[in-house]
């Protein structure tokens, strides 16, 4: 009853230093504000935290510090550790009472964290080959680096750390791999370190693990059974969002990455629930969008990431369960583009099969919207790059064993392509007369076996690039997969009027001809095919069928074990055997 | 009520800072008058600055354009660390590494900061050439408040008020509330 009837500042003008704010920073705010932290000064001492004593009390009222945007009672995440408000409410009340120092001998140690690798040693560290320089510009700037990957086998990973190497200018990162040459090519392209730009779709989260970075994030290791595969040839592929600091700045980040000596055991998938037929009308302060996918199986929910760029304001995740229960398990009212943590759970949450997952994120795209990066505002579209706008909700999920797995990925990776097109059809609304976007949609609709809407997309390149013999053997491969053969090799006779020695088009040409029975000329453009590729054995097989078709069993063996011997797909090489097997009883 | 009572003050303050800014030095240590008025300067916009103010230092590019643009026009920008830690070789390294090609003073016993009542780094002061201050406050409205940001500024009053300045108009909002590092923290 006594300390109560104290005049308040009484009890603030106690408020010291060392006996109550170093604890209070040394454990909330150091891990990040320290000499070599990836925040922008260091609040290690008292000299330090007191110059910025009233700053601190304003971002800590604001809960802009320490960053954490999901609503405290959603779910337990790692790292989810906020000020208290009576932690907060001492932080006020010091600066407000001149920030003393207290007495220097109650002062606590401060965290001793390594100066390294948070993780420790990592078995490789990699870079990229150059520093970009990051000119002194007003606006943020966005960067994609294709890095190497030194590995000569196939390499298990248990996880990656990442040091920004500039600090002041490096906000956080996506960072993904790409087993395949195409965000090397875009890097190669572009002079400087680096490009800007779009990630390729090949380039992936690694077998459903989420790898980025945010300032204050270090994800931890996961166990070697859920370890992800890395192949030798991959890239790791970081894009950085860059803010000026005002100067010219040097950025090199490293990544460490961590091993495991055997294969995983387990391997979890991620989901992508959102739209990509986002289309808000300038000034509309209420745009929602919404998705849901109801789980095949029994899955456990890891961990959950928010996709969205400046518009967005409101954030929602919900599982609604079999029993008719629910609960959200994303929530962030206050979106901001610049802290996109990856939310890993403490303890999973037990999906059962059934369960639908959804997601509802809301926009304003308004003038009202202080993030709006266009006023007056415009309209705005679908896109990857910061000024479209986007809405993912990322749910890493592990299925029970690798035949739920198989099932519910399968399931996924068709849902997410039907949305990977729907996103295409959008940046088309925009741009109806990009061909690369017609020509990457109609792959879309092939792999989802949609092939009239292929057609219709391979038919647009052609008409924006009639020249392009590529562009016409491309109509004219939907076109066979879609049964149109008198179709098909009018677009392959006209891919090769463009260019006469074009092997795929001679060689589909001829495999069309065959299927219409017309041997004799589809021998022609066989051989012509493998006269241009002997090293192609899909051209050798076509030849060795046309043979055995026009009757000559001993040249189209012949000529399948050419095939033989070079490598191909699983599939392509079993059927090839088993044909040369037919050849062998047919033969007179 | 509060803006006229601080209007009040500014412009009684600003009679005795146009008399002796006796502890204003530049980096040699040499006392100077930043606001002695040349013939043809119009105003003299001090900009209060720290080394080691992220907002402030993001800063750079926006002021050092504005000063080009304005300096032909008769009106005169000048750097001003107020906070003692900022000594004339680290004050030398910061101009370096930020580009920064103005005059350059420290005033480390806050002479400038008391008349004109800034707050925080960065902040602007728009002195007329009889010394009285036409404006104080942000330069733009890029910064809301800490962790809330514009992508682009929609209001860029400091040119707006220069702007007024050159054609010889009142400036229309003379106050305004600046975003950044907080002063009585530091040179306390």
């Amino acid at each position: 009853m006594l300390h109560l009837s104290r005049p308040p500042d009484a009890a603030a003008q106690e408020v010291t230093f060392t006996r109550d704010i170093a604890p209070i920073v040394f454990k909330s705010c150091v891990s990040c504000h320290r000499q070599g932290g990836p925040a922008p000064f260091s609040l290690t001492t008292y000299d330090e935290v007191r110059r910025r004593a009233t700053q601190i009390a304003t971002v800590t009222k604001s809960r802009f510090m320490p960053p954490w945007k999901v609503e405290p009672r959603v779910s337990h995440f790692v790292g989810q550790d906020p000020l208290t408000d009576a932690q907060i409410a001492s932080l006020a009340a010091w600066a407000t009472n001149g920030a003393p120092q207290g007495d220097p001998a109650a002062l606590p140690p401060v965290p001793q964290l390594p100066a390294g690798w948070l993780l420790g040693q990592p078995d490789l560290i990699v870079k990229p080959t150059k520093a970009f320089t990051l000119q002194a510009q007003p606006t943020d700037a966005f960067r994609i680096f294709a890095i190497r990957l030194p590995v000569t086998k196939r390499t298990y990973v248990r996880g990656i750390e990442f040091h920004p190497g500039n600090a002041r200018v490096v906000h956080h990162a996506n960072i993904r791999i790409d087993r395949t040459p195409a965000t090397r090519q875009l890097d190669d392209a572009d002079p400087l370190p680096g490009y800007d730009g779009l990630m390729p779709r090949s380039a992936e989260y690694p077998d459903g693990h989420f790898v980025g970075w945010t300032p204050g994030q270090v994800a931890p290791l996961v166990g070697p059974d859920l370890a992800w595969t890395l192949e030798p040839g991959s890239d790791l592929v970081v894009q950085l969002h860059l803010q000026p600091s005002g100067a010219v700045e040097e950025v090199l980040p490293e990544i460490g990455l961590y091993f495991s000596n055997r294969p995983p055991t387990r391997t979890p998938t991620i989901l992508r629930l959102g739209s990509q037929s986002i289309e808000i009308p300038p000034g509309d302060a209420r745009y929602v969008i919404r998705d849901a996918y109801t789980l095949p199986v029994d899955a456990d929910l890891l961990a959950i990431q928010p996709h969205a760029h400046y518009r967005a304001r409101e954030i929602r995740g919900m599982a609604l369960f079999p029993d008719g229960t629910s609960r959200l398990v994303m929530h962030i009212t206050d979106w901001d583009f610049r802290w996109q943590h990856v939310y890993r759970e403490v303890t999973p949450i037990p999906l059962p099969k059934g369960t639908r997952l959804s997601m509802e994120y809301t926009y304003d795209n308004s003038a009202e919207n202080v993030r709006n990066p266009q006023l007056p505002p415009a309209k705005v579209y679908w896109g990857q790059r910061s000024n479209d706008e986007m809405g993912d909700l990322w749910f890493q999920l592990l299925a029970t064993n690798d035949r739920d797995r198989e099932l519910m990925r399968e399931q996924i990776t068709t849902k997410m392509t039907v949305e990977d097109i729907a996103g295409y059809e959008t940046m088309l609304r925009v741009d109806p007369r990009d061909a690369e976007l017609h020509d990457d949609v109609a792959l879309l609709y092939m792999s989802v076996g949609q092939m009239p809407q292929a057609v219709r997309h391979f038919e647009a390149s052609v008409a924006l690039k009639p020249d392009s013999a590529a562009a016409h053997f491309n109509l004219g491969t939907v076109l066979a997969q879609a049964g149109r053969l008198d179709d098909a090799t009018a677009a392959f006779r006209a891919a090769l009027a463009r260019r006469r020695d074009y092997a795929l088009a001679h060689n589909n040409l001829g495999q069309v001809l065959l299927a219409q029975g017309k041997t004799g000329e589809a021998l022609k453009h066989l051989q012509e095919a493998v006269r241009l590729d002997e090293a192609n054995p899909q051209a050798l097989f076509g030849l060795a069928e046309a043979y055995a078709a026009s009757g000559s069993f001993d040249l189209a063996i012949e000529t399948i074990d050419r095939a033989i011997k070079l490598p191909m797909p699983q599939a392509l090489a079993t059927r090839v055997v088993a044909r040369r097997d037919e050849y062998l009883r047919r033969r007179p | 009520m509060l803006p006229h009572l601080g209007l009040a003050v500014l412009l009684a303050a600003a009679h005795l800072l146009a008399a002796v800014p006796a502890r204003v030095l530049d980096l040699n240590g040499r006392p100077v008058n930043p606001l002695a008025s040349g013939r043809d300067r119009v105003a003299t916009v001090l900009v209060f600055t720290t080394t080691d103010c992220p907002i402030s230092n993001r800063y750079a590019p926006e002021i050092q354009s504005l000063a080009a643009k304005f300096q032909t026009q008769g009106i005169g920008f000048t750097l001003v660390y107020p906070v003692s830690t900022d000594t004339p070789g680290v004050i030398r390294e910061h101009v370096k590494k930020f580009g920064y090609a103005l005059p350059v003073v420290r005033d480390t016993a806050q002479e400038l900061v008391k008349h004109t009542g800034v707050r925080v780094t960065p902040e602007v002061a728009v002195i007329g050439a009889g010394g009285q201050v036409l404006y104080r406050g942000r330069i733009d409205d890029r910064h809301i408040d800490f962790g809330k940001d514009r992508p682009q500024p929609t209001e860029r009053t400091l040119e707006r008020a220069l702007e007024a300045v050159r054609q010889g108009q009142p400036v229309a909002v003379r106050e305004t509330q600046a975003v950044g590092c907080f002063l009585p923290d530091l040179i306390r």
